[in-house]
């Protein structure tokens, strides 16, 4: 039965990888093959083909291994499309790791995947500009002028800008995802419509931003009110201090309620998420010596963050590290200390800052870092159940991303925003008042695609509602 | 692959439902048996059942075998490709068509998961009872084409027992609607022929089934033993008392092991645990739940632990039914069998494996479905090892034997496949095998649909690879192509 | 050639052709097999039902099915026809209950398919294809089936529903319910008389009441208890019910299984939605004209006989507007006389079915020698 002669997608012997960071054939070989992952998988549950479903990857990634294919561009192509929710992760009875491999095999695709100029150049000014505050503020600039022009002279804000270019047809829509989806396209014309619509995704997804978030600031030292339970570092974040900077103030208000020193440290920079979710793992170590010594300095008992992808990453670090002699230890010591703040609330314990009643149906969609990556699902809910009179309700597929997956919906607009829109959907249908998701990119995604319904949810951070509910505010 | 053909199938399914590059297809060439690999020539994602049709009729056109696919997550190589074939991957037509709660109906397309269509019911009290443990994605094409159980089959049946209806694309391209929402259709029961027939009789591309309410009470028992003997002779009496429950599993110490590290289910560390589940009317639960846990004890159960709630019935059928893929936890490699003993010859066949498991060297891990006698040794191996993954299929061959010999079966519900069809004729004469090619010719003379799956290989009862040749059968004039 | 066991459908189906052979299975009567600690048994073609389920009564289990004349009804015919009575509700048909067959084909080949375990996908499941066959492809040696344990008590709940709105709302509640009846029956004895309402002056015709007789079948504790539950559902609040066991029950369903035959005019055989029952039962009344139409059916499975007494030109009009009617489908003439069969067809029409019976009759009975053009293929 085994006819894989007539299978090889390359000549024999070569391999899609080379030898520096090669995705690890031990963790591959514990994939059996079952498919309880496909379900779980939201380009599967878009398009329903093997290839572009965590199986079908890894499956990929064993050709690759095993010489049965080169680094071809329909290889890559199914690697592009992951959205490294890791979904998968949680749907695996098996235990296979699908991180490290999607981030060593992504490092391989960084490497040595000739990528069209237009591409490259793309790639380059997200990773150049997002994990940098200083470059992103003034990248920002430009938007917080548009604010501030809009809100003068239209009266519903700068909201509209957000309806454009979106009538297009459902069907179309899907017909198109199929064709970008695997198969490979006419390169210039390709290059030229990923150029357009890329453009436009960043548009849709462009935050509102003022000159007063551009410069806000978290403070230094925040001290705990009542009796003092711990000192905890805050990760101001890159996407997050800039454009919401509401979430970092309540958060610094929260965790300050209930008896915690918040220090958030002047000099920290990114934790280098994105480099790391894009397989960029030099670079991302960089970023993670980085942090570590900074909190170190600060020497707080832990490290609360408010932005999934970053949590997630910083959990990552010893990992990441641990070929690293000078800092694995470190690293490791590091990671444990990480929290997300939903996380570090629920462990605190029993409330010390009294809950003011709420009004409030809230949907929580789960943020995939937060959930697949960093098991944390019930510390949230619990969270906003803690709060009278909120309603939560229930949403179906709450496993599935929803298409903003770090630099995804930026690099593959098409797919994001059809994830996005089946999200807005589902939610749409419980009728919420309020959207609760605890990571920004969640949050701008979710923002554009409720806009292109003609939703005009309030898009919060449960942090931010719970803040609102102690200080008895809203 | 002829390429005016594949134009053709662009043409009608257009070009991104019809994959040809050879990676792409690669990751076509095995279900979820992934050591039977075979790539095919071309792979379509029909989303309508018109393009179904279309295909099909194509592929009779041009004698291109073509086979049927849901999810990939079949254990018998239900989905093997073949040699040159078209595999119609049903993913894409996942629609829920209809879902009538007042008469307890739910008509979906086959790439719909089993558990979507309790889903859709469960807000009303309602559910699908067939629950195979990969219900969360096998897709409900092909439980038709399996008649896949589960572990609530033992009360509540087999996919047969819940499909009202199917609408199938002929191998010659006709379409035919079998069954009805209404039942009692006159004439011989075709629905009971297709559910089962692991695809080789048509391509369902929509189903109806019959949704149940939900019982009034559920309790679940999770009781450990020092011996598999002793387990075995609760289960006998359980049954042997009148009381059909809703399940009844066991599950081994490798077993338990596997699913401990996979998903903490918090099973007691034993030789053997049975878990038993009663639903039905509260008076009647509750009266039948004292016998059997009194039948537990008797039997000489080390512990008896009483679900409290869903939440803990939840974690102990997760543990149970994660139980095949957590063997990933516990071995390099894993071939999951299923075969089936009468109920009474359980213990018996049992310890002809333990046996067997001590000559062979390799580890038997089983989880089975003691109330209907079906079981699922978990054979494992690690392919690095030379020859550890033949002697895993000689292993699985001989446990098999022992079923037949005590009076069972090769399959309970994974089907043969193309994994099993050698061993068909342990259990089937050339008289039974020749009755069951031609009610199969009677469908498929050109033998297109799914080939080298449920038969054994060609000398054994006339079917030969390659290019059609007409069949002994219409040699003899007792079928015809239509 | 026909096959004939206990001869109780020799009627059934077209009217022959001409028949050289009948083949009887009377003397191939045994039970072969009460693998009791298995719930299985396998019995010849020949074996009458209720024999059968006299042996197996000595271990407490039976094998759960009682179509009309179950008291001579043979194995083989039963399942042939796959004819089922009330217990359907819970057992299901005989389709639902075999787990193996014995063929011999017309080629003289002995064949078997499926086995002697309750759970088993290995080979085509022939013994389903045979089921609904009515002896039209393949003789039926021997059948193997799964058993159910004998329950350890009984009770049955007899309500009586003023109007077919009511009939309705009681099925419905009852569907909805988390009961588990053993049997749940619908009895419509006249479908005029049964809207007619109370009698207002002597003399007037008497309204027959539909009635719905539910059985419950558990420990004894919980046949009481769901008799409760059952009768504190809404509908039932203001319907006369009546609850029986023992001898009274048994006779109740002796009644009811025999009432319908017993009766003169033609019997067809017709399904419908159940949640649908009110609307059919008024269609069937605007149906009647001067006929008299009596129904008995498994109210929550929707299938059922419906007696047609009138001449045979009404019969045939009837028949006509059942297959017509959007309520109503899968209407089977089952008994009927030679001018009714001669005036409608007995099967109806089999849709794009058709192609693959005439397909499968060709491969496993090419000359057409079986069943004399009777059957539905």
């Amino acid at each position: 039965m085994i006819d894989e002669a007539a299978g090889t997608a390359s000549s024999p012997g070569s391999s899609a990888f080379d030898g520096h960071d090669p995705p690890d054939p031990a963790l591959i070989d514990k994939c059996v093959h079952c498919g309880f992952c496909l379900p779980s998988c939201p380009t599967y549950v878009l398009w329903g083909e093997e290839m572009d479903s965590p199986r079908g990857r890894i499956y990929l990634m064993k050709m690759g291994l095993d010489g049965r294919t080169a680094m071809t561009p329909a290889f890559v192509r199914h690697f592009d499309t992951c959205l490294g929710c890791m979904a998968c992760v949680t749907a695996c009875p098996s235990g296979v790791q699908y991180s490290p491999l999607i981030e060593a095999t992504r490092g391989q695709i960084d490497r040595r995947h000739p990528r069209s100029w237009a591409d490259r150049l793309f790639r380059a000014a997200i990773f150049s500009i997002f994990p940098y505050p200083r470059r992103l503020r003034i990248a920002l600039a430009p938007l917080a002028l548009w604010t501030s022009i809009s809100d003068r002279w239209s009266p519903v804000g700068g909201s509209s800008r957000r309806h454009e270019g979106n009538e297009e047809h459902e069907g179309d829509q899907k017909l198109r995802a199929l064709r970008g989806s695997s198969s490979l396209r006419d390169e210039p014309l390709h290059i030229g419509r990923q150029l357009t619509s890329r453009a436009r995704a960043m548009l849709a997804l462009a935050p509102r931003v003022t000159w007063k978030s551009l410069i806000a600031r978290v403070p230094a030292r925040t001290p705990a009110i009542g009796v003092r339970r711990m000192s905890v570092g805050l990760l101001a974040g890159c996407v997050q201090r800039l454009v919401f900077p509401n979430v970092n103030a309540a958060t610094v208000n929260v965790l300050s309620a209930e008896g915690c020193d918040v220090l958030a440290p002047r000099d920290q920079g990114c934790c280098g998420a994105l480099a790391l979710h894009a397989g960029r793992l030099d670079e991302a170590r960089r970023f993670a010596r980085k942090t570590i010594a900074t909190f170190e300095r600060a020497a707080v008992d832990v490290i609360a963050v408010n932005a999934a992808g970053c949590g997630s990453s910083m959990k990552e670090y010893g990992h990441l590290l641990a070929d690293d002699p000078r800092w694995s230890e470190r690293a490791r010591a590091f990671a444990a200390r990480v929290r997300d703040v939903n996380e570090l609330v629920a462990a605190l314990g029993p409330p010390v800052a009294p809950r003011h009643p709420i009004a409030l149906r809230v949907a929580y969609q789960d943020a995939c870092h937060l959930a697949h990556a960093q098991g944390v699902r019930q510390q949230p809910r619990d969270l906003l159940r803690s709060i009278p009179g909120l309603e939560l309700l229930p949403l179906a597929e709450a496993e599935i991303c929803c298409g903003s997956a770090g630099i995804y919906n930026l690099v593959e607009p098409e797919t994001a925003q059809q994830l996005g829109d089946r999200k807005i959907r589902l939610i749409d249908a419980v009728k919420p008042d309020v959207i609760a998701t605890a990571n920004p990119g969640c949050t701008l995604q979710l923002r554009a695609a409720a806009a292109r319904l003609g939703r005009e949810w309030a898009i919060r951070h449960p942090i931010e509602i719970l803040d609102d509910s102690i200080r008895g505010t809203r | 692959m002829n390429p005016v053909f594949l134009a053709e199938l662009r043409h009608v399914l257009g070009a991104g439902a019809v994959l040809q590059d050879p990676l792409e297809l690669i990751t076509y060439e095995c279900d979820a048996l992934p050591h039977l690999r075979s790539v095919p020539a071309a792979v379509v994602l029909p989303s309508s059942a018109a393009e179904v049709q279309a295909i099909v009729r194509l592929c009779a056109r041009e004698k291109v075998p073509f086979v049927a696919r849901g999810h990939g997550t079949g254990l018998s190589g239900g989905a093997l490709p073949v040699s040159g074939c078209v595999v119609i991957a049903l993913s894409r037509l996942n629609r829920i068509l209809s879902v009538d709660i007042p008469n307890q109906r739910v008509t979906v397309e086959p790439g719909v998961t089993n558990l979507e269509i309790t889903r859709q019911v469960a807000p009303f009290g309602y559910y699908y009872a067939p629950d195979p443990s990969s219900q969360q994605v096998c897709s409900i094409g092909g439980n038709v084409a399996e008649n896949s159980g589960g572990a609530h089959c033992l009360k509540y049946g087999f996919t047969t027992h819940h499909v009202l209806a199917v609408e199938a694309v002929l191998p010659n391209g006709e379409m035919a609607h079998i069954g009805g929402s209404l039942v009692d259709t006159p004439g011989p029961d075709l629905v009971g022929l297709i559910v089962g027939s692991e695809g080789t009789l048509a391509i369902v591309t929509s189903i109806t089934v019959r949704v149940l309410r939900r019982p009034e009470t559920v309790q679940t028992l999770l009781a450990a033993f020092d011996t598999i003997d002793a387990g075995g002779l609760a289960v006998s009496d359980i049954i042997g008392s009148g009381i059909i429950p809703a399940a009844v599993e066991m599950m081994d110490a490798l077993a338990i092991q596997a699913a401990e590290a996979a998903v903490h289910p918090g099973f007691p560390k034993s030789d053997t645990i049975l878990i038993v589940e009663l639903d039905g009317p509260a008076a009647e639960v509750t009266a039948l739940f004292d016998v059997v846990q009194g039948i537990c004890r008797r039997s000489g159960a080390t512990t008896i632990e009483v679900a409290q709630n869903d939440e803990q019935r939840a974690r102990i059928w997760k543990g149970r039914k994660a139980a095949f893929a957590a063997m990933g936890r516990v071995s390099p490699n894993y071939y999951v069998q299923d075969g089936v003993v009468p109920r009474t010859q359980l213990p018996q066949v049992l310890n002809r494996i333990r046996q067997l498991e001590a000559r062979s060297g390799l580890r038997i891990g089983n989880v089975f479905h003691a109330g209907d006698g079906n079981l699922h040794p978990l054979i494992c191996y690690d392919e690095r090892v030379a020859g550890e993954a033949d002697k895993a299929v000689e292993v699985a061959a001989e446990i098999l034997s022992y079923c037949i010999e005590a009076g069972g079966s090769l399959t309970g519900e994974h089907g043969i496949g193309a994994d099993k069809s050698a061993y068909m004729p342990q259990m089937f004469t050339p008289d039974d095998l020749a009755l069951m090619q031609r009610v199969r010719a009677a469908f498929d003379p050109q033998r297109l649909c799914n080939p080298g799956k449920i038969f054994p290989a060609p000398r054994l009862c006339g079917e030969v690879p390659g290019p059609y040749r007409q069949h002994p059968v219409e040699e003899a004039g007792l079928a015809e192509r239509l | 050639m026909l096959i004939r066991g206990a001869g109780t459908k020799m009627d059934w189906g077209r009217t022959p052709a001409a028949i050289d052979v009948i083949l009887s299975t009377r003397r191939m009567n045994r039970l072969l097999a009460h693998q009791h600690g298995d719930l299985t048994a396998t019995a010849e073609a020949g074996a009458t039902l209720a024999g059968m389920n006299r042996t197996l009564a000595e271990h407490r289990q039976w094998l759960p099915l009682d179509p009309p004349f179950a008291d001579r009804a043979t194995i083989g015919g039963i399942l042939a026809t796959n004819d089922s009575g009330p217990l359907r509700h819970r057992f299901g048909t005989p389709r639902d209950l075999v787990i193996g067959v014995e063929l011999v084909t017309t080629d003289g080949a002995l064949a078997k398919a499926g086995g002697r375990v309750v759970k088993n996908v290995a080979g085509y499941d022939l013994s389903k294809l045979v089921a609904g066959s009515f002896g039209s492809l393949a003789a039926i040696v021997s059948a193997t089936f799964k058993l159910a344990p004998l329950p350890a008590a009984s009770k049955t709940l007899v309500i009586e529903a003023s109007d077919f709105d009511a009939l309705g709302r009681i099925v419905g509640a009852m569907m909805a319910s988390q009961l588990e009846p053993l049997a749940f029956e619908i009895h419509v004895p006249d479908v005029v008389g049964a809207e007619l309402g109370p009698p207002s002056r002597a003399g007037q015709r008497r309204p027959l009441r539909s009635s719905l007789q539910l059985r419950f079948a558990s420990v004894a504790a919980a046949c009481d208890a769901q008799i409760a539950q059952a009768c504190a559902l809404a509908p039932l609040t203001d319907c006369a019910t009546e609850t029986l066991q023992g001898d009274e029950e048994r006779e109740a369903w002796e009644t009811h299984a025999r009432r319908i035959w017993d009766a003169p005019g033609a019997l067809v055989r017709a399904s419908w939605l159940p949640a649908t029952v009110s609307a059919a039962m008024s269609e069937l009344r605007r149906m009647a004209g001067s006929a008299c139409i009596q129904l008995a059916g498994r109210a929550a499975i929707g299938a059922g006989l419906i007696r047609i007494d009138a001449d045979v030109r009404a019969q045939a009009a009837v028949v006509e507007q059942l297959r017509q009617s959007a309520l109503f489908g899968n209407v089977v003439v089952v008994r009927g006389s030679p001018d009714l069969k001669a005036l409608v067809d007995v099967w109806g029409p089999q849709g794009d079915r058709d192609q693959v019976f005439a397909s499968v009759k060709r491969a496993l009975d090419p000359d057409g020698v079986l069943n004399a053009g009777r059957g539905p293929l």
